[in-house]
């Protein structure tokens, strides 16, 4: 094509543009006349239009949209409100016009559908409180808060009250209002910003946009509580947002909420400071259009804003905003908090004295003073640690979204997302405080995993991370001793994901053993939040697929990590199997776990971790023989872990840990003794493992419990002393165990075992008075040892296996008067 | 370099000194890297980050705003969609040839940029058929530079090229088709 025939192509197809679409074949027609190739290529080009939708249209490229929600379809209904019209669009995500049919009545409400973030399980449980608090104050210039919850999605939402109005600056320059008219309908807004400060609800997000003209000339504030809602988390997690980000409009948020810093009411006074800065010259303080957040916050922070007056073209208006209404202004807009006015009243107050021409408070000293104690009082406490994980999540949140966009992406967030996984998540896991942080940390890296393993489907090594990523988050949600966010539903999801994957990896990779190990303990996890939700046919099914890969790899490498796993895998079984009573299936899996930790420790003598893991597995068979009431067994089996733990105790003299399992263990052979009748030796053992549990406690007196072991054992040595006949003695250790006890049971933290076991250390008491004919005494002991189990049940707290307990001890302490003669 | 140099350069180059705009390439090409890392840090995921804002970012700093005429600012915007347009392009040739090497080696520059891609448009493409529509016609390829890569609008277009604001709509809206066709090929 030449420039020139291009040049008519041009002119024609602009042409057909610009008419009306059920025009365009007449202009064709008109444009054309004869020249076929002419309407052809005109053709050719027009039959893009329809095909190119979007595509290349300025205001879409090259910039690209991330987030698809923000412009997706609106749904039709939220809850139980259908969705009539969109009414607006901002930064948090899309008001809608709904409506609520309840057959007699439609009423109109308001709904803020939330998209700015994701996954915040707090959220819920914050809007409830809220709720209770926005539900209590009404005021006229407040929309109320009607309802609010999130959707199938997950998405949060809002419902308010349905304002029909104009946004604050539209309805004062479409009026044309004059200065003291835009102060009136100011004085009005800051009336109710004041009402709700009393009440100690800040607003945090207060703009023109926010607060809405009616007909009548009454405004309206929206919004009220949302930003604090959306912001804060649970306690100490204050100010860690969801997203990591704060919610605010960088022209009119504060300095201090521009650092991120504790929100004070004051925050809501300079906002409205920037307020009455544009209401009344037209121009914002800063003018921030255009420019990066970086740089707003500079301004914010950092440049004196330019005074009211220059900032009004008009030579008059410029003349009017000069002197008390500036210093009004500047004073609002004050950097430092405490050099603001230090609360709504007192700008209001000087915006009437204004009004009524008296001197203004602005231009003195000593409001400093109010306002700094003023601030201190109000000043919201923040826990550094949370502002540290808060930190880390922003930042780490930026790297992955970085590394995303750039080309070397796919290793970049790779690697960016396993350091965030494991090596962040690691750091801050012994803050306090810091559980949901890392459940965050952890979830956005696992975002990422999962989006680069979807566009690589045959990656095996990123789909293995993808599952350990889950098996990461499921161990925060809610697994183990660990802290964690105790959502054990959340937590099975995760394991459940895990394994999926990773059994699918080893049955591509058979001979890959790093991954069946890693398949081995997630199914082990995935075991034990099954047994925990009470699904255990799930748990035996998962603990068995467990053994079985465990046993393959074994079977072809029997090496230490084969071994150990095999090991865990079968304990873990026969936890199952015991913790549902069925002991006999248990004991033969157990026996195997205890051969395979022999032979572990057997290898390495010198390790100390595997001798322990291998006086463990004798102990806990013992315990089966022992409840099968294999004796002779058990005996011979805590002989075995005595013996091994000597050996630790010998190695490492102040191996405090290793003289407690030892302790157990001769408590242990103590026990079995007396079920195998020999009393003396039962003695021996108890005042051995006495004797080392004295010693745990004098070195270390803050170990609670080598404390708790002690009277323990006392009260096991009185009960020897009583079955060989010698109630002396067995009444002197009762009353020494049950002193113990009480003394424990003072002590703050005291649960309800220690509570059972001054009850028991009674019923020991009644039972030695009962033998010795002291029936008064007897009864007197049953009584108190009753009536701390009834008082146990009437909290709730005792276990319904437990109720007949108390019965029992009432009729133990008739017992003794039946059978003495009067 | 200070603004008021900035400047200076800028109406050098306006005033016909070609040389000038060699000058100004690479600080604003810096600047505008910078500011697109700054984008990066400071903005939620959902953010939409599109040239235009980059653009007059790097004015703002770039530029003595105590000495510039509207005319000059129009001025700056051209220099930096052309700019926009080599960065974009860049970034997409290096991003095939990645594709075809293997990811060997980092791409310095793209990294603030990675963002610039719509999934639905080839640039590489696109900038042949540019190219070629530029031949043809050189004012419509301007204009296409300014509204596409310079996300200028079109009175800021208009302004930059001297021209009305219905002269650009009208060569955009045309130029969009004729570019779309040329690289979607015609309709069977």
């Amino acid at each position: 094509m030449t420039a020139a025939r291009w040049g008519e192509v041009k002119a024609v197809l602009a042409a057909v543009l610009d008419s009306d679409p059920g025009e365009r074949e007449r202009a064709l027609d008109q444009l054309c006349h004869s020249d076929a190739d002419l309407r052809r290529e005109v053709e050719s080009l027009l039959a893009m239009e329809n095909r190119a939708g979007a595509v290349l249209e300025s205001a879409a490229a090259p910039g690209v949209r991330f987030r698809s929600e923000l412009t997706a379809a609106p749904p039709e209904s939220v809850g139980p409100y259908r969705i009539v019209k969109e009414i607006g669009r901002g930064g948090m995500g899309a008001v809608y016009l709904a409506e609520r049919d309840d057959g007699e009545y439609r009423k109109q409400v308001a709904i803020k559908l939330i998209s700015m973030g994701r996954f915040d399980p707090g959220l819920q449980k914050r809007f409830r409180r809220e709720r209770q608090i926005l539900a209590r104050f009404e005021h006229p210039g407040i929309a109320r808060l009607i309802d609010g919850g999130a959707t199938a999605q997950g998405q949060p939402y809002f419902v308010m009250e349905y304002v029909e109005g104009q946004p604050l600056i539209e309805f004062c320059e479409s009026r044309r209002l004059p200065i003291a008219e835009r102060i009136d309908l100011f004085l009005e807004v800051c009336g109710a910003v004041a009402h709700a400060h009393q009440r100690l609800i800040v607003h945090r997000d207060l703009k023109p946009s926010n607060i809405l003209v009616r007909a009548d000339g009454r405004p309206k504030l929206l919004d009220f509580g949302l930003a604090r809602m959306l912001e804060s988390g649970e306690g100490a997690d204050e100010n860690l947002t969801q997203a990591g980000f704060p919610v605010l409009t960088p022209a009119y948020a504060s300095p201090e909420q521009m650092r991120g810093e504790p929100f004070t009411v004051s925050s809501d006074v300079y906002s409205l400071g920037v307020i009455l800065f544009e209401l009344l010259s037209g121009r914002r303080p800063y003018d921030v259009s255009g420019a990066s957040v970086l740089e707003m916050a500079r301004m914010v922070c950092e440049r004196e804003p330019q005074p009211l007056s220059e900032a009004a073209s008009d030579p008059a208006l410029n003349r009017k905003l000069r002197g008390d209404l500036e210093s009004i202004v500047a004073k609002a807009l004050e950097k430092d908090p405490r050099r603001r006015y230090a609360s709504v009243g007192d700008l209001t107050a000087d915006l009437r004295r204004y009004l009524a021409g008296l001197p203004i408070q602005a231009r003195h000293a000593g409001a400093l003073y109010r306002a700094l104690k003023f601030v201190n009082r109000h000043r919201l406490a923040v826990s550094a640690t949370a502002l540290a994980a808060a930190l880390i999540l922003g930042v780490a949140g930026v790297a992955l979204y970085e590394a995303q966009r750039s080309e070397r992406r796919f290793e970049e967030v790779r690697s960016l997302a396993h350091t965030v996984m494991f090596d962040l998540h690691d750091a801050i896991e012994p803050l306090p405080g810091s559980t949901k942080a890392r459940a965050l940390l952890v979830r956005s890296a696992l975002d990422y995993l999962e989006r680069l393993s979807r566009e690589s489907a045959g990656d095996a090594r990123l789909s293995w991370e993808v599952a350990l990523g889950y098996r990461r988050i499921g161990t925060v949600q809610g697994y183990g001793p660990e802290a964690n966010l105790g959502n054990t539903q959340a937590a099975l999801e995760s394991f459940r994901k895990s394994a999926a994957i990773l059994d699918r990896l080893v049955a591509r990779d058979p001979a890959n053993r790093a991954l069946r190990h890693d398949d081995i303990g997630v199914l082990s996890q995935l075991s034990t939040a099954y047994a925990a939700s009470g699904d255990t046919d799930s748990a035996a099914r998962a603990a068995q697929r467990a053994v079985a890969l465990a046993e393959d790899g074994f079977r072809t490498h029997a090496d230490d990590q084969a071994t150990f796993d095999l090991a865990v895998a079968r304990s873990g079984l026969a936890d199952l199997s015991t913790n549902q009573g069925r002991y006999a299936e248990a004991i033969p899996i157990r026996e195997q776990a205890r051969d395979l930790f022999q032979k572990l420790s057997d290898a390495q003598p010198q390790n100390l971790e595997r001798t322990r893991s291998a006086a463990v597995a004798h102990k806990r068979l013992a315990a089966l023989y022992g409840v099968t009431g294999r004796f002779a067994d058990a005996s011979r089996e805590y002989r075995q872990a005595q013996v091994l733990d000597e050996a630790r105790s010998a190695a490492n003299g102040s191996d405090l840990r290793a003289k407690m399992d030892l302790s157990f263990d001769y408590s242990d052979l103590g026990w079995v003794s007396s079920r195998l009748k020999d009393e003396p030796g039962a003695l021996a053992w108890h005042q051995k493992a006495l004797a080392l549990r004295q010693e745990a406690a004098r070195a270390d007196p803050s170990n609670q419990r080598a404390a708790d072991s002690i009277a323990s054992s006392i009260g096991r040595i009185s009960a020897v002393y009583f079955r060989m006949g010698d109630l002396d003695r067995a009444l002197a250790y009762a009353e020494q165990a049950l002193a113990l006890w009480k003394a424990r049971a003072e002590r703050p933290g005291t649960g309800f075992n220690v509570l059972t076991e001054v009850a028991d250390a009674h019923s020991d008491l009644g039972e030695i008075y009962s033998a010795r004919h002291a029936c008064a005494r007897s009864a007197a002991e049953y009584e108190q040892a009753r009536s701390i189990y009834s008082g146990l049940r009437e909290r709730g707290v005792l276990p319904r296996s437990q109720y007949s307990k108390i019965d029992q001890l009432a009729a133990d302490a008739r017992a003794c008067l039946n059978r003495s003669p009067k | 370099m200070l603004p008021q140099e900035f400047t200076q350069l800028l109406n050098n180059w306006r005033n016909g000194d070609k040389t000038a705009l060699d000058q100004m390439t690479p600080i604003l090409y810096e600047e505008l890297r910078r500011i697109a890392r700054h984008f990066l840090a400071g903005e939620r995921p959902d953010h939409t980050l599109q040239p235009t804002a980059l653009v007059h970012e790097a004015y703002m700093r770039l530029v003595d705003q105590h000495s510039v005429d509207w005319k000059n600012r129009a001025h700056f915007l051209g220099v930096a969609a052309s700019m926009m347009r080599r960065i974009l392009i860049n970034h997409a040739r290096s991003q095939q040839a990645a594709k075809r090497e293997g990811y060997t080696h980092a791409i310095a520059l793209e990294d603030a940029f990675g963002v610039f891609t719509d999934p639905q448009i080839d640039l590489v493409e696109l900038n042949t058929a540019l190219q070629e529509l530029t031949e043809l016609d050189p004012q419509q390829g301007r204009v296409v530079e300014l509204r596409y890569f310079g996300g200028l609008t079109i009175e800021e277009t208009a302004e930059a090229m001297g021209i009305s604001p219905a002269t650009v709509k009208r060569e955009w809206g045309t130029a969009r088709l004729w570019l779309l066709r040329q690289m979607e090929g015609p309709v069977q």
